[in-house]
């Protein structure tokens, strides 16, 4: 019989995914864009000095007068295919864990968009500008089906029958909206100091949907008197809060260009619910919680340097590379500070067609939750924080397409591979706790021991992201 | 009146000129005067100043808002002075950058001595007054080179300039033509100054497939075959599914050195390999008591090639981490790396003598201080370390060190922590004269590099885990003892042995190109006993299962029971000695060199002859276009001695249980001895080698053949490979080569017998600006006695068919291509097919080797690209999809089987695929 406690972990289970984003297991904090214009994604989003492109002063409130253009806009759209692929360990005659078998793989695409524009004007040496822009901050898009087949028939090439199917399904992104301010004084030619200010609001909504549906065949099998379960859950929460930004860039002579960012720990509202019903069966009651999800949410802070060089070389070339720190800790004692590397490249390898290169390595955490006991008997969470390590790499080129409007591409292949915790406990599929029979009805394999898996067996988690970007951009 | 005339000339040239604005050296508000916009002047100012020096006038053309009207109105306006670089470490930086690219792309292989070359090619060293040792340790330069070099300078003859050395006779064109670029004749292209090398490397390499499999070994508490065991199907019972290897992670690798032209030189390096904190992290941070310098290496040295008042003396002297080289590599050369048929010619060199090191080395590292002085006559060099090496440790059921006393027992600790020792099963506290046990000295089985770098409580948390399934609770009505082995006895431990060591060589050479060499060291382990197991003891040591004492006596495991120990039956000692003599001469074309050394064992330590020993010789000879290398060698099976690395077909424990029977090893982790081996196997051989340069058409590549035999169990084989280059036109070049090995070809009867043939044909177009495609296409079979994986047919269970021989084939193709858009900018690509039914294929890519068994698909792009004249930045991205052999294991299994009752045998395919990216950036100044 599935237990009130098999079904808690489940529920659990499927809470520790609600803060996803293109991938449904993301960690904690969503998956995070990186550069938002299509230039610097292709520079490998290394750009805390970047005074090539408007959108520049979103990740540097500084770059903006950096730039020292009078007036820049800059649209960008983007499209993610993102392959989430998950494994189980398999084991030879020896009992050796030898590799990896694949049950479930999807493939899903999203898209997202951002734009930004600012005016700036000369005052003697100084410069003053401001700027708004609008962009996610991270996505909580994640599509998810795992089908559940028995094995019968596999020997002889049939058709496994599909017994139920899992969905999870969520949609939502948290968007970024904010005003920059930025003062330069620039005291020569390629001598310049940029101080500026970014204040955002935030918010996000957030719809999130799993469900544990039986397939006619399923219900056929074990007849019209049995209930097979449904599970369903629905969660729709809102961010909503302010995120402050400072910035420097510093113009040192025609060579190199420095940036730095700051970002405080923001600490954003959220509000909502979560929902699950489980479906009563055979002698057990509905099982439904409803969990109203007010609090805080925190996001680290994050500080970030980083260096442009303007070389001489016959490519017309500029090398950027940014380190960032992102201080987890202070958002959960379970999680470590990490450190993030960017880096790009841009070469004109033949007259105004730049080749863009770059690379990312990215950190991130995946949280997984798991129902447990304490020394004292009572039921606890065991949280599990699991340090992702996402590297990038990128390229892009550009068309100039009229004066002063650039048209910008950028490509990125992005990978991990992580543990987590199979999603949907196989205890759930054991349709003797709902028929009460001590056979199987829905399982040919008398052997087959349906049970959860813990962290002895837990899934291997392969994902991959191709990044397409495109901006549009105008600066006079 | 001429006189005049010339110069009132001059005065009135530079007087014309003197209106006029410069391009290549006007600041932007001189450039911004001219009758031009200000974006106008701004573009000029960026293109001089981000793209490139003007060469003339014409070039305003390339920046898109300089039209030809502009153009005709600044001609007379301007000038464009003649640019010529003036900073000379940039102008040979220039001059040499296509070695150093050479350089870099073989420093895979080489392991720390691309950075002594690429120091020797910014500032080269005066041909006039080096020494023999000095010429040989540059690539591709023989002793005959040497000679004749050195016999021209003792002449009273200087060479003055390149062509001068060309002129030299006897030397070769090769070593001409290498040599060149490493030497100055009158003075040196940069003088004395500050020079800096920073380097940064990011790399998510993939485990080697041995390594791979054995993380993948599970500690199981029986052989399969026995009815009542239910091994758990649990992922935690290897070391990849505790720790989570799947996890990409990254090699993290910093390195800045610095000098003072060749005189005074420092540098710092931190290699943290993957499953390690990383760079910005020390172990501390996590609960571990190594520091962040255990892991970093650095030195600080002075060089000084002609000490003052003492003619042509040179002097070294480092502190911190150095490596030593001497003679043919056996007594001293110190890394962590194996490299098959090391020979010490062509690219295959040795940097003698006392260099800096900042390789990867950790394990063979030496640290401490080293001295070494030198002329043309004499030499010695005295050398100290003291450094904490990773070792195989006997461990208690607690993770604890077995302790070992000076009689030779174990100690142990009871519950009172009271010392004791067991005789005939009882504890013994004492020992006859009364004293009270005492032993403060690690039991230990050797050293050893581990593959997953944990420290010590990580890895015990993890035995204590494994140790768990070793001893399950016996099923309801049953008890038994499980298990040969009740717990994990020998484990990997960080910084086991403290092992101070000290060694000294000293060298004589009467005549030109003549030396003879003495080399000794001893390594002091003050709180350690290295002790190994006789043949007939050792697999009950090292195996799990009394089922495998039987069936994996193999006599190739000698290898592993004639490691050295410091306790024997008749000896205990606190060290290890080697000493050796080497030498060699230079007689007309031919170069003769060779060493021999002894391992201290039972004979007397400076006694030569009374213990296990190894001895190389070898004959070089060399002609404009042809060479031959000749080389016997000959190493016992117990010399075991890991601060060798000569020439050898294999590494020390191949074939061995340490490789093929991981499954069986009490501990999978005790293959990292062989895995990450450094030491030549014992072998007794002989080797040929040669190279023919017929004419500009046909080309005899490096073919060798050689003849050995494995002393630990007398097998011999014979290896033979040989290519011909053929070609006809400029741009197209054809290669064919063919590798034969037999194995055991003495005796066809025997189990380990097999032949191998391998035949490659590659065609090569060399386009234009130096871009290049190749085909490549490989064919090889393998003939050797049969295995059930191989051929019983895949129904499960079927187990039943006789075999004879087995008949393995496999092929590869591949297409490599290189792109060049322009100096600064390269791209290479390949893509790679291979299919090996139990073969194994390698490949080269552009810096590294990969090999790659059973059949899958490869592509890998690199770029290398030059961001400015001293900053380089490599990128590379790789993925590998395969398959691998245990697809066909699990076709073979028995789903069926009683013993797999209630557990899942259904999966729907087995597929590896592997990214690996490598990021490298390196800044020169």
């Amino acid at each position: 019989m599935l237990s009130n406690k098999s079904l808690l972990i489940l529920s659990l289970l499927l809470v520790a995914t609600a803060l996803s984003a293109f991938s449904i297991t993301d960690s904690h904090f969503g998956y995070r864009y990186g550069a938002l214009d299509a230039r610097g994604f292709a520079m490998g989003s290394a750009g805390m000095y970047n005074n090539m492109r408007p959108a520049g002063f979103v990740m540097n409130p500084a770059n903006l007068t950096a730039q020292q253009k009078t007036v820049g806009l800059d649209v960008n759209g983007l499209i993610n295919r993102s392959a989430d692929t998950r494994m189980i360990p398999l084991y030879n005659s020896f009992d050796n864990y030898i590799d990896d078998a694949v049950y479930a793989s999807n493939i899903n695409a999203f898209t997202d968009f951002a734009g930004a524009g600012f005016g700036s004007f000369a005052y003697e040496g100084f410069r003053f500008g401001v700027g708004a822009y609008h962009m996610p901050y991270s996505s909580f898009d994640g599509k998810y089906r795992e089908e559940i087949r028995n094995n019968r028939n596999t020997d002889n090439d049939g058709y496994p029958e599909k017994i139920a199917q899992n969905d999870i399904e969520n949609e939502g992104a948290l968007l970024k909206t904010g005003l920059a301010f930025a003062v330069a004084y620039e005291y020569d030619d390629y001598w310049n100091v940029n101080l500026g200010f970014d204040f955002a609001l935030m918010n996000a909504d957030v719809t999130q949907e799993t469900s544990i549906l039986w397939t006619d065949w399923s219900h056929q099998q074990v007849g019209d008197s049995v209930v097979l379960p449904e599970y369903r859950r629905l969660a729709k929460w809102e961010l909503e809060g302010q995120q402050y930004k400072i910035g420097a860039a510093f113009r040192l002579g025609p060579r190199f260009g420095l940036g730095f960012t700051f970002v405080p720990k923001t600490t954003l509202d959220r509000s909502g619910s979560d929902y699950t019903r489980r479906d009563a069966y055979r002698n057990t009651p509905m099982d439904s919680t409803f969990v109203d999800l007010e609090g805080d949410f925190d996001l680290p802070s994050e500080m970030r340097i980083g260096l442009s060089y303007f070389p001489r070389n016959i490519m017309n070339t500029v090398f950027s590379m940014d380190v960032e720190q992102v201080s987890f800790s202070e958002a959960m004692d379970v999680f470590e500070d990490a450190y993030n590397i960017y880096v790009g490249v841009e070469h004109h390898v033949a007259k105004r067609i730049p080749l863009r290169l770059g690379f990312q390595a990215v950190n991130s955490y995946h949280l997984d939750s798991q129902a447990a006991v304490n020394e004292a008997g009572e039921d606890i969470t065991l949280f599990t924080a699991n340090k992702i390590l996402t590297p990038m790499v990128t390229g892009g080129s550009s068309v100039q397409i009229a004066k002063n409007v650039v048209l910008d591409l950028g490509f990125g292949y992005a990978w991990r591979e992580y543990e987590a915790l199979d999603l949907f406990g196989d205890a759930y599929y054991n349709d003797k706790t709902y028929t009460g029979s001590g056979s199987y009805s829905l399982w040919p394999t008398s052997y087959i021991d349906l049970q959860n898996r813990g962290w002895e067996n837990p899934d291997k988690v392969k994902e991959s992201f191709i990044t397409l970007n495109a901006g549009l951009s105008f600066s006079w | 009146m001429k006189k005049l005339f010339l110069m009132l000339f001059a005065l009135w040239c530079i007087g014309f000129l003197v209106g006029k604005v410069d391009l290549n050296t006007a600041s932007l508000s001189e450039l911004k005067q001219l009758p031009i916009t200000e974006a106008q002047a701004r573009d000029i100012y960026e293109y001089r100043t981000f793209v490139k020096i003007l060469d003339n006038i014409y070039d305003l053309r390339d920046i898109s808002s300089i039209d030809q009207r502009t153009l005709n109105k600044l001609k007379p306006l301007v000038v464009v002075s003649l640019y010529t670089q003036t900073d000379e470490a940039a102008a040979r930086r220039e001059e040499i950058r296509y070695l150093i690219e050479r350089l870099d792309s073989n420093e895979g292989a080489s392991e720390g001595m691309a950075d002594v070359w690429q120091d020797f090619l910014m500032t080269p060293q005066n041909v006039n007054r080096m020494h023999f040792d000095d010429f040989i340790s540059l690539p591709n330069v023989s002793a005959i080179d040497a000679v004749a070099v050195l016999k021209r300078v003792a002449r009273g003859d200087t060479i003055s300039e390149t062509r001068d050395l060309r002129n030299t006779m006897g030397i070769s064109y090769y070593g001409y033509s290498n040599l060149r670029n490493y030497v100055y004749f009158r003075e040196p292209p940069v003088k004395n100054r500050l020079m800096f090398d920073a380097q940064m490397q990011y790399y998510t390499r993939p485990y080697e497939e041995g390594q791979y499999d054995m993380l993948h070994e599970a500690f199981v508490p029986k052989s399969f075959g026995n009815d009542w065991v239910i091994v758990p199907h649990d992922k935690r019972i290897s070391y990849w599914g505790y720790f989570n290897v799947d996890q990409v992670q990254p090699d993290y690798m910093a390195k800045l050195r610095m000098r003072y032209g060749n005189n005074f030189k420092a540098g710092i390096m931190n290699y943290s390999p993957k499953a390690t904190p990383g760079l910005l992290f020390s172990d501390a941070d996590f609960g571990s008591d190594r520091e962040y310098l255990t892991t970093t290496k650095y030195y600080a040295g002075y060089e000084n090639t002609r000490l003052p008042k003492m003619g042509n003396t040179a002097l070294k002297l480092y502190l911190g981490h150095y490596r030593a080289t001497y003679g043919e590599g056996l007594v001293m050369e110190n890394t962590d790396f194996y490299s098959a048929r090391k020979t010490g010619f062509g690219f295959s060199k040795r940097i003698m003598g006392i260099t800096p090191d900042l390789s990867r080395t950790q394990e063979y590292a030496l640290r401490g201080a080293a001295i070494e002085l030198k002329n043309p006559k004499f030499g010695v060099s005295f050398f100290v370390s003291d450094d904490e090496k990773d070792a195989i440790a006997y461990v208690n059921e607690d993770g604890s060190y077995v302790l070992r006393d000076n009689f030779g027992n174990d100690v142990f600790k009871d519950e009172n922590g009271d010392q004791y020792y067991l005789a005939n099963g009882v504890r013994m506290y004492s020992y006859e004269d009364g004293s009270v046990v005492n032993a403060d000295k690690r039991k230990l089985f050797g050293y050893v590099n581990p593959t997953l770098p944990y420290d010590n409580d990580t890895l015990i948390e993890a035995e204590q885990w494994f140790n768990e399934t070793l001893n399950p609770t016996p099923p309801p009505g049953q008890s038994y003892v499980p298990f040969a082995m009740p717990y994990i006895n020998l484990a990997t431990r960080r910084d086991a042995m403290r092992e101070k060591l000290w060694g000294t060589h000293l060298q004589v050479s009467p005549f030109i190109g003549t030396r003879i060499g003495f080399t000794t060291y001893t390594a002091l382990y003050d709180n350690a006993h290295l002790v190994v197991p006789d043949f007939n003891n050792l697999l009950p040591q090292v195996l799990r299962d009394s089922y495998y004492y039987t069936k994996l006596n193999k006599t190739m495991n000698a290898e592993i029971s004639s490691m050295y120990s410091t306790q024997t039956d008749s000896y205990s000692r606190d060290y290890r000695r080697v000493i050796g003599i080497d030498g060699g001469t230079v007689l007309g074309h031919i170069a003769v060199q060779g060493e021999y050394a002894e391992l201290s064992v039972d004979g007397e330590d400076f006694k030569l002859g009374d213990d296990p020993s190894a001895w190389l010789v070898s004959a070089h000879s060399q002609f404009e276009n042809l060479y031959f290398l000749t080389l016997f060698r000959n190493y016992d099976v117990d010399f075991e001695n890991p601060y060798s690395n000569s020439f050898s077909e294999h590494e020390r424990f191949d074939d061995t249980i340490l490789e093929k029977n991981i499954y069986a090893l009490t501990n999978p982790a005790l293959s990292d001895l062989y895995h990450n081996s450094n030491q030549s196997a014992p072998e007794k051989g002989v080797y040929f080698e040669t190279r023919y340069k017929f004419n500009n058409y046909f080309t005899i590549g490096r073919s060798y053949l050689d003849l050995w035999e494995r002393l630990s169990d007398g097998r011999r084989s014979a290896r033979f490979q040989s290519e011909l280059e053929f070609r006809p036109l400029y741009q197209l070049g054809m290669r064919l080569r063919y590798k034969n090995q037999v194995n055991r070809y003495d005796d066809t009867a025997e189990r380990g017998v097999s032949k191998t043939n391998e035949y490659t044909v590659a065609v090569r177009t060399f386009l234009s600006n130096r871009d290049f495609l190749e085909l490549e296409y490989r064919y090889n079979t393998v003939l050797s006695p049969p295995y059930t994986s191989l051929t019983n047919p895949a129904q499960p269970g079927n187990n039943t068919m006789a075999a004879a021989m087995t008949l393995m084939t496999g092929d590869y193709i591949a297409v490599n291509y290189t792109h060049n858009f322009n100096d600064n900018l390269k791209l290479q690509g390949s893509f790679n097919f291979w299919y090996g039914h139990g073969i194994s294929h390698w490949d080269w890519e552009d810096m590294e080797i990969d090999f790659m068994g059973e059949k899958g698909a490869k592509a890998w792009v690199a770029i290398s690209s030059r961001i400015s004249e001293n900053m380089y930045m490599n990128v590379k991205f790789r993925n590998k999809t395969y398959q691998d052999k245990e697809l066909r294991i699990r076709q073979n299994n028995d789903p069926n089987h009683s013993n797999l009752a209630d557990q899942l045998t259904y999966f729907d395919r087995v597929e590896h695929s592997e990214n690996t990216i490598r990021l490298s950036l390196d800044y020169r100044f």
